[in-house]
């Protein structure tokens, strides 16, 4: 296998605008991220900071008030930058799938959800029978149990859990290369989410198919992802392997995030905080490091000059603090 | 430390419908809460703790069982009615929802004070109000800002403000960072305890969020379907769990840094409340459940480490986990 086919889904310098006022302003800037075949891959951030824009366009599912400044999308090797909705229909569903953060809202109704899998596969010429076959066989791998009866089922009828597992079933059974999840769990009980991330590992490690998770959960991104992103306003500030990153961060804001989360060994202290929140779109500087404004290690240089990445090992850092030679050692 | 400021006592809060089911949200609590300490109150979605909360700020009255708060029961006449709820007040979870977006801040704050203190004058009003948005981190501006011009974590400053503007003595708080980004949760956090030292102040803290509740809580109850199963010291609670219902709530919880070695397997959801199991609510999922356990309900009872407990294996899981500690 070469690099092109390894790479499942490949962003290059993306920035995206939104026209505020007569303005441009930078949602996505600079934004580079590659998954490859088999991966586990988290993009984490608080929100706002464009974490389910990105996946938006990487499924050529972003609004149209959005356009693309610059860069380029690569899924499967294909180049989707200036594909229009024929070009993306061939490929969704079938190579690249997304399951949504409310399991309530994102399942039609007025059909039962057996149909509503199955119609997936339906969709890519699987004949009618395989394709039930196929649903149910999916219902199965994610751990529902009594398959015929689920398939029958309603969406209201089925909880969220259940809910979220019938969205999993939908998105992988095509066994697409990528799937996008974002936010999977976030609406769903704490006993519920570990059930149902267990099932994504163990469905896509079945069908080969990269994760690219998007989540504001510290704590899910350890436990799960091979490869974590770190985005704050519209850049990556730090990527590399998940282990690395949370044992030593090395970015003010990944340092931070760390930091606010309360467990019961920092119990009687004061939780550390990022001071402010991230700024809305119009009021992001031009120049300089965007978190310089909430950095409490900001230096002079970074309200001037906009950090470049540094590439050491398998990481990647933007900050002034950092140079290859303070890295290295 | 312990001076009882609120208790309960049997609890309960049933629902019924046209066709007579009936689903018993809080099903016969009785638990005490003291001076100054916080209390935190954990379980999945559905489990009650919300219905808990809101019976003792008087959102929803008790179909059985007492409330006492510094001794009085709060329903007792109408003097009661009208004066303890003032002392009991509540966060919400949804900083969107809970404020009324055609009002002004300065207004929304106000307002409890022109119905509870008729006596203050115009000015004073204005006084206490600037003092209560600079005890929140909000400067004086935000007075005629609305809700809708502010972000998430402000709106919870403004949320926890007009909670406290009536000078309460206990705060129930229904997952009050829960919709909050992890960066302004920890300040959130923060402020909730540097207003809980100075004005000595007593939480009901409830959360599904294991880290933020033992974190935040110096006792922990845990619910499983209406009813407590386990409650005790929140680091004694978290670092060793008996019950086998805490012990899958705390293995399910994804904390940074934790080994996934010597968790327990999770399985199943939460059954209907409607049509609750037989017996112990939780034998449908409990991996050590016996046929004692599906006829059986187990009452609470006290351990040697002074924690309370409903399981029938409670003193041989306790001495299991002694001998493994040793």
């Amino acid at each position: 296998m070469n690099n092109t086919t390894k790479t499942v889904l490949k962003i290059d310098n993306l920035s995206i605008c939104f026209d505020i006022n007569g303005k441009k302003c930078h949602a996505i800037r600079d934004l580079n991220l590659t998954v490859n075949a088999g991966e586990l891959v988290a993009l984490v951030g608080e929100s706002g900071c464009g974490k389910t824009l990105c996946a938006s366009f990487s499924m050529g599912l972003g609004p149209q008030t959005a356009s693309l400044e610059a860069g380029s999308i690569l899924v499967n090797g294909q180049d989707m930058t200036q594909a229009d909705d024929a070009a993306w229909n061939t490929i969704r569903g079938k190579d690249v799938s997304m399951i949504f953060q409310e399991p309530m809202t994102s399942l039609n109704p007025l059909m039962k959800v057996g149909r509503q899998i199955a119609e997936n596969a339906l969709n890519r010429g699987v004949p009618k029978a395989e394709a039930k076959n196929k649903a149910l066989e999916m219902i199965r791998l994610a751990g529902l149990p009594d398959a015929n009866r689920i398939y029958n089922c309603y969406p209201h009828q089925l909880s969220g859990g259940q809910r979220q597992r019938i969205m999993i079933c939908l998105a992988l059974i095509n066994q697409p290369k990528l799937l996008i999840a974002d936010e999977p769990t976030t609406a769903l009980d704490v006993t519920i989410q570990a059930q149902v991330l267990e099932i994504i590992r163990e469905m896509c490690t079945k069908t080969g198919t990269a994760v690219l998770i998007i989540t504001h959960d510290l704590g899910v991104v350890s436990h799960l992802c091979d490869r974590t992103y770190v985005m704050y306003a519209g850049s990556i500030v730090e990527s590399g392997p998940t282990a690395q990153i949370i044992q030593h961060p090395k970015h003010p804001y990944t340092k931070g995030l760390l930091a606010c989360l309360p467990d019961i060994s920092k119990k009687g202290q004061r939780l550390e905080n990022i001071k402010h929140s991230v700024p809305p779109l119009e009021k992001r500087p031009e120049v300089g490091c965007i978190y310089a404004n909430r950095c409490n290690e900001c230096m002079d240089c970074c309200t001037q000059i906009t950090p470049q990445r540094i590439a050491f090992g398998q990481r990647e850092i933007a900050c002034h603090k950092y140079t290859l030679d303070n890295l290295e050692e | 430390m312990n001076n009882v400021l609120l208790q309960t006592n049997h609890l309960s809060k049933i629902y019924t419908d046209d066709r007579k089911s009936v689903v018993k949200a809080v099903n016969d609590i009785s638990l005490q809460i003291y001076q100054g300490e916080t209390f935190g109150l954990v379980g999945e979605s559905g489990c009650g703790k919300s219905t808990f909360g809101q019976m003792l700020v008087n959102l929803l009255e008790p179909t059985k069982g007492k409330i006492l708060f510094e001794g009085e029961d709060i329903f007792k006449n109408k003097r009661a009615r009208k004066e303890i709820p003032q002392k009991i007040q509540m966060i919400f979870q949804d900083p969107y929802s809970s404020l009324n977006p055609k009002r002004k801040i300065g207004w929304l704050l106000e307002e409890s004070l022109i119905i509870h203190r008729k006596n203050l004058s115009k000015e004073q009003r204005a006084k206490i109000v600037d003092e209560m948005l600079d005890l929140v981190g909000l400067d004086e501006s935000y007075k005629d800002r609305y809700p809708s011009q502010l972000s998430g974590g402000q709106r919870q400053r403004v949320s926890i403000a007009i909670a406290l503007i009536l000078n309460p003595k206990f705060v129930v708080c229904d997952e009050a960072v829960s919709a909050l980004d992890v960066s302004v949760q920890a300040q959130i956090l923060n402020l909730l305890h540097d207003l809980q030292e100075k004005f000595s102040l007593t939480y009901l803290f409830i959360s599904h969020n294991l880290n933020v509740v033992s974190y935040m809580s110096d006792r922990i109850g845990v619910m499983y379907l209406g009813s407590i199963v386990e409650l005790g010291d929140a680091v004694t609670l978290s670092k060793n769990p008996i019950h086998p219902y805490t012990k899958m709530l705390f293995s399910s919880s994804m904390n940074v840094g934790d080994a996934d070695s010597g968790k327990v397997q999770i399985t199943g959801e939460l059954p209907s409340p409607s049509n609750p199991p037989s017996g112990c609510t939780f034998h449908t999922r409990c991996p050590y459940c016996t046929e004692l356990c599906s006829s059986a309900r187990p009452e609470l009872q006290e351990l040697p480490d002074g924690r309370q407990i409903a399981c029938h294996y409670a003193q041989k899981f306790y001495q299991e986990s002694m001998e493994k500690k040793r």
